[in-house]
């Protein structure tokens, strides 16, 4: 979303901008990756036994019990499920085709709810299993300690990131406290912020290696072994393509 | 003209004017003629200069849209794209198939029950009632009717609930059968049967009982009657009905939306993904495609049911 | 060699099957509409274990987005109103006295909302609507310009069977000849005249205002419909109440409106409103 609205960005390098990695940021300034997360499988530890892996769900025990969150076409958590599918299929991330057949797989095997997972459908039992970035499961992890135990696994080698990215608007009417804003989401203070909600702040490595990070919410994170998939403009531009013309039919 | 003195003209009610109500044309008089047509013509300016605005002005966008490609130069790109993607045609399909389907149920159920509530009082309180109801549910209902739908067929719903208890089945078992095509099906004819009591009641209506009367003395019984009176009578309406049902499925929105958060199964809600989607982006136009398909095949049925009336117009008092 | 029929005499006495057949029906197809208003009343009612509650209910008022979206909804249905009522009015007025020819392309143009569904118009409404933000800034008032578009055909209709029901042409004649002005003629002669009529569109307006989703979320708009989807995402006893309650408040405008007209039919001659209420949601 960023790239295609570029020119409505104000550039701004705050003081940490040099510590993030060249991949993660615009050469001049015009938008910075500031958090993601990983995908992650949420289960609801009272109604299903719990899955490590992504082919773990095709078993008949999670017959009609998996939901992702958002449709693929439509929002970034569901895009990004798409994308563990297809790594966990032995896929790479230059061709959806296997993450969308997993899918549908899951959709003819009575294990895939086509209903986007709610605090309202995870608290009721509806949806026992969410697909969705680990600190949204984690969120609901703490919201819902003592009704449903709602655990959190990041499968193994299926890590998936995808950063969300912080830009200022050209027109923004108030242009200091943009900035303002902007150097504090970037400071300590404000990385650990995005820490404390389960997500994993882009500076991380730099924090911890200079101390400056909150041992304890990292400590909270869930495991993730296996080096994070990131995808490029061109991959993400490529899954969108094969997205908008094979999901619909594949789930029908 | 003339400031007249103030001639208490309050209440025309309390007038006999001893003019009979019979519907019309103006008969051009002295009064009507007085100034030339282009003066007269201004007067319709300001309801034409607003549809301009706020209805014609936004349908060319879509329909020059539909043509054009990011840059704003004409191309054909996205018809072909719609034409061409499976996606795309399966979800016309989609939309063609429940409209039908729904027209066709619930203009058979609404057409009885708008016989039915017409046997009675015509302006009776059940009548009104019906009336009042049956608006409420066809026409203003969409995202209430989701919920009444989930509320009934739902994970937690009655009728749901009801049958896990009493005979042991779980119709929700295996994914959810009410976000797929036939809880479309089901939601869609919900709306449809009250939408045909509406249309359909004029032309019941009109039915005279004398017809009948006619038909039971010249020896016909029930079904003589149905077959060679009512029947072809009520034909012209009865088609219009389910042609007009046809159209209010296809373009439905506000239900599906509410229902379906994932998947684009009908027109609309792929429509929707172009317009809301945070994934894909830079191909609006392939939406506006969409959309001008959606206008042709309602203009199509459209221009159907218009002929339609025509002909059927004979038989309306 | 013809049987004798049973003669029914005026249509009162009705041969018992077809009274049977026509009960079955009211029955079936009454309960078929009934069942899932009974639904949301359980549904919304549901208290722990099989005991009944009324917490959803009384916890619409902790839901302030709710609260500000019913009010936001109500305004714009009051705008709608007053929108549609100095446009069609005047105009259909004037085209029933002075333009018969244009009748039947203003006829066409009510209908067009019909053919140019809600879903097609949002795709190609966003210049206008940046264009309505820039004169009146941010707020989900100007919603009421398009929906005075979408309630046309309805309102239409309703307002076209009052001005046929009564002969407007000569009574304007008349007052014309007398020497009341145009607005004279609009405000003492037409207006009184078809109340019924103006009742029924505008309670139609009403209803569709209230009830309307489509260009209302797809422009980020928070107005009831809108706020009840999302709050249906989170509380879903709250949302169907409301639903419920919506779907009443509906169901009570026009049963009430219907009735008003006919009880003053008796009383004077002026039509009712039950027939433009039944026009105007014909379609």
């Amino acid at each position: 979303m960023a790239l295609a609205n570029t020119s409505m960005f104000a550039p701004y390098k705050s003081a940490e901008w040099d510590q993030i990695g060249a991949e993660l940021k615009d050469p001049t300034g015009l938008w910075t990756s500031n958090y993601t997360g990983y995908m992650s499988i949420g289960y609801n530890a009272d109604k299903v036994p719990g899955p490590t892996t992504m082919n773990d769900l095709l078993k008949s025990a999670y017959k009609g019990t998996v939901a992702l969150n958002g449709d693929p076409t439509e929002a970034s958590a569901g895009f990004n499920g798409v994308v563990m599918a297809t790594i966990a299929s032995g896929g790479t991330a230059d061709d959806f085709a296997p993450g969308v057949d997993f899918f549908a797989k899951l959709n003819k095997v009575g294990n895939l709810l086509p209903v986007d997972p709610t605090p309202a459908t995870i608290a009721s039992g509806q949806t026992p299993i969410v697909i969705d970035w680990d600190y949204n499961n984690v969120a609901q992890t703490a919201a819902l300690k003592g009704k449903v135990s709602w655990k959190v696994v990041v499968p193994a080698n299926e890590v998936i990131a995808a950063y969300y990215n912080e830009v200022i608007n050209k027109d923004a009417p108030h242009p200091a406290a943009a900035r303002l804003w902007n150097e504090y989401v970037f400071s300590p203070d404000g990385q650990n912020i995005w820490l404390n909600g389960a997500a994993r702040p882009v500076l991380i490595d730099v924090m911890t290696a200079d101390g400056t990070i909150d041992k304890t919410a990292l400590a909270a994170l869930p495991v993730a072994e296996g080096t994070p998939v990131v995808l490029t403009q061109k991959q993400i531009e490529a899954g969108q393509t094969y997205l908008l013309a094979n999901w619909s039919k594949a789930v029908q | 003209m003339t400031q007249g003195a103030d001639l208490g003209l309050t209440d025309v009610g309390d007038w006999d004017l001893g003019v009979d109500q019979s519907p019309r044309r103006a008969r051009p008089g002295g009064a009507l003629k007085s100034l030339r047509p282009t003066s007269r013509h201004l007067g319709a300016v300001p309801f034409f200069g607003y549809i301009a605005i706020f209805l014609l002005w936004p349908t060319i966008i879509v329909i020059v849209g539909a043509f054009q490609n990011d840059s704003g130069q004409l191309t054909l790109a996205n018809v072909t794209t719609v034409l061409g993607g499976s996606t795309y045609l399966q979800a016309f399909w989609a939309s063609i198939r429940l409209s039908a389907e729904t027209a066709l149920a619930g203009g058979v159920l609404g057409a009885l029950l708008a016989w039915a509530v017409a046997e009675g009082d015509a302006d009776g309180v059940f009548r009104r009632q019906v009336v009042a109801m049956s608006g409420v549910l066809a026409q203003f209902g969409g995202v209430m009717l989701a919920f009444a739908f989930l509320a009934t067929f739902g994970y937690a719903g009655v009728v749901t609930l009801a049958l896990q208890r009493v005979a042991g089945v779980d119709p929700l078992a295996s994914g959810g059968w009410i976000y797929s095509f036939t809880g479309l099906a089901v939601v869609y004819t919900f709306f449809q049967i009250p939408l045909m009591v509406l249309i359909f009641l004029p032309a019941v209506d009109g039915l005279q009982v004398q017809w009948r009367e006619a038909s039971d003395n010249l020896g016909g019984g029930s079904w003589a009657y149905w077959r060679y009176v009512a029947g072809p009578i009520l034909l012209p309406s009865f088609v219009g009905g389910l042609l007009l049902l046809f159209v209010s499925a296809f373009s439905a929105y506000a239900t599906a939306a509410a229902l379906i958060s994932q998947g684009s199964p009908i027109v609309p809600l792929q429509i929707r993904t172009f317009l809301q989607s945070e994934v894909v982006l830079g191909r609006a136009n392939v939406g506006k495609a969409l959309a001008l398909g959606m206008v042709v095949v309602v203009a199509v049925v459209m221009t159907l049911y218009a002929w339609l009336q025509r002909r059927g117009a004979k038989w309306r008092a | 060699m013809a049987r004798l029929a049973k003669r029914t005499s005026g249509g009162s006495r009705r041969p018992r099957s077809r009274t049977l057949v026509r009960w079955i029906v009211l029955v079936g197809v009454g309960a078929y509409l009934l069942v899932p208003l009974l639904s949301m009343l359980d549904f919304s009612t549901r208290g722990a274990g099989s005991s009944r509650t009324l917490e959803a209910w009384k916890a619409i008022g902790s839901f302030p987005e709710l609260l500000s979206a019913i009010a936001v909804s109500l305004e714009l249905a009051v705008l709608t109103v007053v929108g549609m009522l100095c446009l069609l009015v005047p105009t259909m007025v004037w085209v029933h006295l002075r333009l018969p020819g244009v009748r039947r392309t203003m006829e066409f143009v009510c209908l067009l909302p019909l053919t140019i569904p809600a879903i097609v118009l949002v795709v190609g409404l966003s210049p206008v609507f940046a264009w309505l933000t820039y004169f009146f800034g941010d707020t989900p008032l100007v919603l009421a310009f398009v929906f005075v578009v979408l309630v046309l055909p309805y309102a239409y209709r309703s307002i076209d069977a009052g001005l046929r029901a009564v002969d407007i042409g000569t009574l304007s004649e008349a007052a014309l000849g007398l020497g009341a002005s145009w607005w004279g003629v609009l405000f003492r002669i037409v207006i009184p005249s078809i109340r019924g009529a103006l009742l029924s569109a505008a309670v139609l307006s009403i209803a569709l205002v209230m009830g309307e989703y489509t260009i209302a979320s797809l422009l980020n708009y928070n107005t009831l419909q809108v706020v009840l989807y999302q709050v249906g995402l989170r509380n879903a006893a709250v949302s169907v109440a409301v639903s419920l309650a919506a779907l009443m408040f509906g169901f009570v405008l026009l049963f009430v409106v219907s009735s008003a007209g006919s009880r003053r039919r008796r009383a004077a001659r002026e039509e009712s409103t039950l027939a433009p209420l039944e026009a105007g949601l014909q379609l």
